[in-house]
């Protein structure tokens, strides 16, 4: 209850609609996906009350992911990977001149999934508090292990790749001055790098200039379909199919989304798979099945709230986005962790309870505006670049009037540019960065706790169980690597 | 992607290195009293392994297919000239942005940037790129009170 006095105060409310209304704005933008929009209209928010600008940050959130929706089901662009199903069943239904419920089902999931994972959080959130509270540095520096190979495992290409960046990324983080010793790292001499290198620049860079590089490679231009968007409302049919996959949906959604290193993405998947296996028309699936769009949708916007709780009671981004958001509560001076349900619990609270109003706030405001956003589909690209390079240019300037700033977004922007070209992802780049600071301080108190024994991470109960689960993990995608690469040795020495 | 993998794990190998390097010139400490280079060092080597792998990967998959090779390098490495002009507007964008002033700036940059990267006519460039200077000076700086930098002319 305590949330929604947090969420409905006035400027909540008002940060709540305009953050869902901008990011389903650029989210609907052809090429900028859900973490780009968030990267990109970050600068916004910095000015704010954390709660506030949280709560914004959140509604941009949800926002873009509703706002890929509908880009993958009007023209069959994905903006992220959550919604490459959403294109599968989606798409399909548009070109057979359902756009309009395909649209409203998604939206109507995502609320029914909303409102049920809320309830769900409600009652976890007092014992994951007080389990939380048992954590010390080597569970924090096992758990973000996990964290970390749980990323990578689920990273696009190959896993070792995604290490190698999340490597890369906690490097990044080491630059400025030492915690422990007031040493500075890596500086290089340069007075701007002391304060280590800004997580605004850096995915500004990586997600928005980046993206802004590499789609100005690609040429074609996506047609968009001629379909009357008049009813939008479901019909009394759709309702009987989804009704069932909306509910298996939020379950899906809610406990893969509590897991670090799920959220959305698994979540989606994971109830596609499901509702094709059950279903009793599995030939539909792949041809607008309206099954096959209600259970995922829902199951996304559930996961990506579920991820939420990790995020705000251990501190522990389970995906990009959180990762950004707590980038955002630590500048503005919030230090997310265990102590967060108790010390801040307006945020904790406010936030979680803001997201099911956006929700509510999508539902109203997305179905009328839908033509519009479908307007907004036809601006070309070569005409929004500019608009979006002069944003990030004037955002990231802003936030600390710094010159330097716009350098080492244009620096990440070239490294993220990169990146896509090499199949590299750089969502565990972003994770690592973010989680640096955490995990090389868990680390060292934990190594001094123990008079440099690694033993301690294993003597722990907690700590041990998140260890194993880590370096099972990793084991189970190096050693097939490895055999593969064996046996390909092997054939070839035996041509 | 065998070539690129292993023209990513030199690089990747050449941080680690520097990356070492670097760490080993501060105070790198034991396990039990690790110091500042400690945890940069330990980076550095999990970093130098990975990128070992994906070289050996690479190096593996090309004695496993030396013909294909040499039919998929080219066209994926190419910079496309879009992109160098984005980058290049950037930069500039970057460093004339103090002495010159926001405005000044802005209607130059992109001015360029519509007429070489959207392929505009030369009265819509100007007017666009007049519109967008002016017009993005009054959102940021008139009505979201940003403070953006003057510059020479005032503005």
């Amino acid at each position: 209850m305590y949330g929604f006095q947090v969420a409905l105060s006035f400027h909540n409310i008002v940060a709540c609609f305009v953050g869902a209304l901008l990011g389903t704005l650029v989210g609907v933008l052809p090429g900028l996906g859900p973490v780009a929009t968030i990267s990109i209209l970050l600068p916004i928010t910095l000015s704010m009350e954390p709660v506030t600008a949280i709560i914004m940050l959140a509604g941009i959130y949800y926002g873009a992911q509703y706002g890929g929706s509908i880009t993958s089901i009007l023209i069959n662009v994905p903006g992220e990977a959550t919604t490459v199903v959403t294109c599968i069943e989606g798409h399909q239904m548009a070109l057979q001149g359902r756009a309009g419920p395909a649209l409203g089902i998604s939206a109507i999931g995502s609320f029914i999934g909303g409102t049920l994972s809320l309830v769900g959080i409600m009652f976890l959130a007092a014992p994951l508090a007080s389990f939380a509270l048992k954590f010390g540095p080597p569970e924090f520096t096992a758990l973000i292990f996990l964290a970390i190979t749980l990323i990578t495992s689920m990273a696009v290409g190959s896993p070792i790749k995604g290490l190698a960046t999340a490597a890369l990324g906690m490097l990044t983080g080491v630059v400025g001055m030492d915690l422990g010793s007031g040493v500075p790292r890596f500086t290089f001499g340069i007075r701007a790098l002391y304060d280590g290198v800004g997580l605004v620049p850096v995915i500004m860079g990586l997600f928005g200039i980046g993206e802004i590089l590499t789609n100005v490679e690609e040429k074609s231009a996506p047609d968009i379909i001629k379909t009357k968007l008049n009813h939008i409302w479901p019909t009394r049919t759709d309702w009987l199919q989804s009704r069932l996959p909306i509910l298996r949906g939020t379950v899906v959604g809610f406990f893969l989304g509590l897991i670090p290193g799920g959220g959305a993405l698994i979540s989606t998947f994971a109830s596609y798979t499901l509702e094709k296996k059950i279903s009793r028309h599995p030939e539909k699936f792949g041809h607008g099945a309206i099954e096959g769009l209600a259970g995922p949708e829902t199951a996304n916007n559930t996961g990506a709230q579920a991820s939420f709780v990790p995020m705000l009671s251990l501190g522990l981004p389970s995906n990009v986005v959180t990762a950004i958001l707590i980038g955002a509560l630590v500048i503005h001076g919030v230090e997310p962790g265990p102590l967060m349900i108790s010390t801040n619990p307006d945020i904790f609270w406010g936030v979680l309870v803001s997201m099911y109003i956006g929700n509510v706030m999508l539902l109203i405001l997305n179905l009328p505006l839908i033509a519009l956003w479908v307007q907004i589909l036809r601006i070309p690209y070569k005409l929004l670049l500019p608009l979006i390079m002069l944003f990030c240019l004037v955002g990231v300037y802003s936030t600390n009037l710094n010159i330097f700033d716009v350098f080492v977004m244009i620096f990440f922007g070239i490294v993220g540019y990169l990146m896509h070209k090499f199949h590299y992802e750089p969502a565990p780049f972003v994770m690592g960065l973010v989680l640096c600071p955490i995990f090389e301080n868990a680390f060292r108190q934990s190594l001094s706790l123990s008079d440099g024994s690694f033993l301690i991470f294993f003597n722990r109960p907690i700590s041990a169980v998140l260890m194993i689960c880590g370096l099972c993990l990793l084991a189970s995608y190096l050693l097939p690597w490895c055999r593969r690469k064996i046996k390909v040795l092997q054939e070839n020495a035996c041509d | 992607m065998t070539k690129d993998d292993r023209f990513c794990a030199l690089i990747l190998l050449g941080i680690a290195i520097a990356t070492c390097l670097g760490s080993a010139r501060h105070v790198v400490g034991t396990f039990n009293d690790p110091g500042p280079g400690f945890f940069p060092m330990v980076l550095g080597i999990v970093l130098g392994l990975l990128s070992f792998i994906i070289l050996a990967g690479g190096i593996v998959a090309k004695r496993a297919d030396p013909g294909q090779e040499s039919a998929e390098r080219c066209g994926r490495g190419r910079v496309s000239r879009e992109a160098l002009y984005v980058v290049a507007s950037l930069v500039v964008f970057g460093f004339a942005l103090v002495p010159l002033g926001y405005i000044l700036t802005t209607l130059v940059v992109f001015a360029v940037l519509l007429r070489l990267v959207a392929r505009l006519t030369w009265p819509m460039v100007v007017g666009g790129a007049a519109a967008l200077a002016l017009g993005s000076y009054l959102i940021f700086v008139t009505l979201l009170g940003v403070t953006l930098p003057q510059g020479l002319l005032g503005f």
